[in-house]
């Protein structure tokens, strides 16, 4: 005879429970992936999908344990599940309170090679005209600080931005003065590093200065790709690299490749050109839209397809470094996996929502003009001044950073709320990208059916579900991605 | 190597007359004590000379008869039992029916002070099963032992029964212990239930303490199931919305799961869910079961082999470790336990539990190994307790 009470005693004795709000998408035939509140996935076939909605299912069944305890629905039993969705939600939106912690600075249009996708290069000698003056310079600081946000990075782009080499230190120098205790500050400089030389080097190493740098792959695609004038563009950005690693420290150097159709053929040898060269991660940029694809209306499919293919074969090569050892990775695939398997945020513009435009990072022009992004200060150069946010020299910070060109972007691209996103499983994984949708369809929200960022992104959310569902050594890998910050 | 466990009370004989009254005293060996300090002190390894003044003298040996002097303090013997006290101990004596309880042990690496046997759980592996009378005077007696532990001490614990039956009175103490041990790391074993009023949760953040550690057991993500465990309805929705408040309030939350037969089957899962929800806790402490109190009456039940459940307790181990989660192994041997879980093992929580089987004895990785309890030893333990041979 026991004082302890059987198991039975403590389960509930009705088959009732209260759904959670949960959106669910096709993977195939009779696959279903349904996603909770803050984007946990739980996959099952379209009879379980229809009974656990009817609220049919057997609450003693291992699907419902698992709904349950994944924040699907809430029983008698226990409803704590409400709870913690509030606290993960309030996770996934904390990265909001920080504000814009990223502010690239303009310092120049020069440059000194001619790459056929860049919109915005000039190779005029005259620097008055297309350098940023020190009086703009140190009114974008003042708007740098006046964020709120713990992290500030300043990013230093071009035109080749070491041409202005000497503005770029009166500005490292200005905004260390400034800095708060409570902040931290860091800084990168974005260049093709054919010009670096020792002197701007050992100010780099004095100030922590990390380097950015473009490496599109082997020579002859590289080379194509980024014409200067003795068409050594790879020669320079290799020896530059090199010189970096060894003068900076191992980690101060990270490249980025621009896509083309040459570089669809051939993923592995640019990946393999990265990895020859030391550096950690490789981003499989999509083609751009800006300049040529937004001439043609047309949405290519074909085009989102044939990447597909590039970045599969790629990321499957990366994936067997990682087996054999290697820990290199794929930064797309690695913010989007952060998403899918963390509640702490991401400040990867494109992939926010709301719309990390103005609100994570903003950019301050040579001519004293202040752009959403990087893509929109793109746009202005081809006559769109849609993503223009204000100006240093007359604005104040909340002319700027509360503009209506920023908000209505911002509000009318929010996919919470946009047709199509709103009812996405994968919603919480995507971001709202308004430029994107502005420059490709005149709109910021964009009919998501015609939208290369859409199909791209589900591809790619539908690929990784499949490789995690399999829970091997695979799965593994890429969960260590997700949590390697 | 005998399979002795230290019995921590029992009874003193009286030597003289020695009075009525129930009082802690300190331990000490040294008969040369100033003194005006030597009334709070029981003198151990007497000899006949010189001890006037002593709030006790303990013998260890028997008496024939007694000796009666003028004005000597009182004189007790423990004949024999209690040869391990040492300098720095702490007692509770009851002069006048001889109890003796050993409440603090200066050389021992962690102390526990009981301060209720009332719980309002009633776990099938409890090791302190649960009492009904009222027992406050262990928490007004623990205020006083506060002030009488040395500062130098580096952890203490308050346990229980259920500590925060006491409400705010629990409070008071913590605050205590921070003024009086504001050196001492403090961890409070609690089901964490009364944390679900968040205002609770407030008050012991608003104490401040200096390194404060919340210990809640957490046995399964099945509500079920781990209401089953603790034998009581509706407790999981209260404990995971303690667990909330307290790092709402950035207190340190350790979650403690015992390993036995009824939380093994749902272990993975408990992972997931911390690693999901419950990410921000500052530790995972899995422990191996303890063959005492109601897990030895439901040893039929709980018992499973550790050497059987350790691929189960390397999974869940790799869950924690690749979210970040420190993450510790209790109570368990290094022979039944994968090799690559060694580095999350820990020796006992109580060096005074240590033990070891004949088999130990060519053992090559006996100094790194905490052993086994006493209680296992004696009751029951692995089949697969074996040397290592590097």
């Amino acid at each position: 005879m026991s004082k302890f009470e059987d198991a039975s005693n403590f389960s509930s004795r009705n088959n009732q429970y209260s759904l959670l709000p949960f959106r669910f998408s096709k993977l195939r035939d009779d696959q279903y992936y349904l996603t909770n509140f803050v984007g946990e996935g739980v996959s099952c076939s379209r009879e379980e999908l229809f009974t656990f909605s009817n609220l049919e299912l057997d609450r003693n069944s291992s699907l419902y344990t698992k709904l349950r305890q994944k924040g699907f629905c809430i029983d008698d039993e226990s409803d704590v599940g409400l709870d913690l969705l509030g606290v993960k939600a309030a996770s996934r939106l904390s990265v909001l309170s920080e504000f814009t912690g990223l502010h690239m600075f303009v310092v120049t249009l020069r440059c000194e090679h001619s790459c056929p996708y860049c919109q915005v290069s000039r190779q005029n000698e005259d620097k008055g005209d297309f350098d940023m003056s020190e009086e703009t310079a140190y009114r974008s600081i003042d708007l740098v600080f006046q964020s709120p946000s713990r992290a500030l990075k300043i990013e230093f782009q071009g035109g080749e931005s070491l041409l202005n080499f000497e503005l770029i230190k009166k500005i490292v120098v200005r905004a260390k003065e400034k800095q708060e205790g409570w902040r931290s500050l860091s800084f990168v400089i974005a260049t093709n590093l054919a010009i670096v030389d020792n002197d701007m080097l050992s100010f780099c190493d004095e100030h922590g200065i990390d380097i950015s740098t473009s490496l599109d792959g082997p020579a002859a695609l590289h080379n194509k790709n980024r014409p200067r004038p003795g068409g050594n563009s790879h020669e320079l950005a290799v020896a530059g690299i090199r010189l970096v690693q060894s003068r900076l420290g191992r980690d101060k150097v990270s490249a980025l490749m621009t896509t083309t159709e040459e570089s669809l053929n051939q993923p592995t040898e640019i990946i393999d050109e990265y990895l020859r060269l030391g550096l950690g991660g490789i981003f499989l940029r999509p083609l751009s839209p800006y300049g040529f694809a937004v001439k043609t209306k047309l949405y290519s499919k074909y085009r989102v397809d044939r990447w597909f293919e590039f970045y599969k074969e790629g990321l499957d090569y990366i994936i067997d470094l990682n087996k054999a050892g290697i820990f290199f990775t794929e930064f797309y695939t690695q913010t989007i996996l952060r998403k899918m398997l963390t509640h702490t945020g991401t400040g990867y513009v494109d992939l926010m929502s709301p719309a990390g435009i103005g609100i994570a990072g903003v950019v301050y022009n040579y001519d004293g003009l202040v752009y959403a992004s990087d893509e929109g200060r793109m746009l202005a150069e081809s006559g769109d001044k849609t993503f223009v946010l204000g100006d240093v020299r007359k604005d104040s910070y909340k002319d700027i950073f509360t503009s209506d060109n920023l908000l209505t972007a911002i509000e009318e691209s929010f996919t919470k709320s946009a047709p199509i996103c709103d009812e996405c499983a994968f919603e919480e994984y995507c971001g709202a990208d308004p430029v994107y949708h502005h420059a490709t369809q005149k709109d910021f929200v964009g009919n998501k059916a015609l939208s290369e960022f859409c199909s791209r992104n589900m591809l790619i959310f539908k690929h990784l579900i499949d490789l995690l569902d399999k829970n091997d050594e695979v799965s593994r890998i890429l969960k260590r991605w997700a949590l390697s910050c | 190597m005998g399979f002795v466990m230290l019995k921590l009370s029992g009874y003193l004989k009286p030597v003289n007359q020695v009075g009525n009254e129930e009082r802690l005293l300190k331990v000490t060996s040294d008969k040369n004590l100033p003194g005006t300090l030597r009334g709070e002190y029981c003198l151990i390894n007497p000899d006949q000379s010189g001890s006037i003044g002593y709030g006790l003298i303990l013998f260890s040996g028997k008496f024939t008869e007694n000796i009666l002097m003028d004005s000597s303090p009182p004189m007790m013997t423990h004949e024999g039992w209690l040869d391990y006290l040492e300098d720095g101990d702490i007692i509770r004596v009851n002069f006048k029916d001889g109890r003796v309880r050993v409440l603090f042990r200066a050389s021992a690496n962690s102390n526990s002070i009981l301060l209720t046997e009332r719980c309002d759980h009633f776990c099938l592996m409890c090791s302190q099963p649960p009492k009904k009378h009222d027992d406050s005077a262990l928490i007004d007696e623990a205020f006083q032992l506060l002030e009488l532990i040395p500062a130098s001490t580096k952890s203490l614990g308050f346990t229980g029964g259920e500590p925060t039956l006491y409400g705010d009175q629990l409070v008071d103490l913590v605050a205590h212990a921070k003024r009086q041990l504001p050196g001492t790391a403090l961890d409070l074993l609690t089901n964490g239930k009364a944390f679900s009023d968040e205002s609770y949760a407030q008050k012991l953040a608003l104490v401040d303490h200096p390194d404060l550690v919340v210990a809640v057991p957490l046995y399964s993500a099945s509500p079920a199931v781990h209401n089953y465990v603790v034998q009581c309805a509706g407790a999981f929705d209260p404990t995971i919305r303690g667990i909330l408040n307290l790092k709402r309030y950035r207190q340190q939350v350790q979650l403690r799961v015992v390993l036995h037969r009824e939380t093994i089957p749902t272990l993975i899962e408990l992972c997931e869910f911390i690693v999901e929800n419950l990410r921000y806790v500052d530790q995972v402490a899995l422990m191996g079961l303890e063959t005492v109190g109601f897990a030895r009456a439901n040893l039929d039940t709980l018992w499973i082999d550790p050497y059987e459940y350790r691929d189960i307790l390397s999974e869940a181990c790799d869950i924690l470790d690749t979210y970040g989660i420190p993450t510790n192994i209790f109570n368990l041997q290094k022979c039944v336990v994968n090799q690559q879980d060694w580095k999350y093992q820990v020796p006992s929580i109580s060096d005074w539990k240590n033990d070891f089987l004949d088999v130990c004895q060519t053992c090559d990785e006996r100094s790194n190994c905490g052993g086994l309890f006493s209680s296992n030893v004696l009751y029951k333990h692995s089949d697969y307790i074996s040397p290592i041979l590097n």
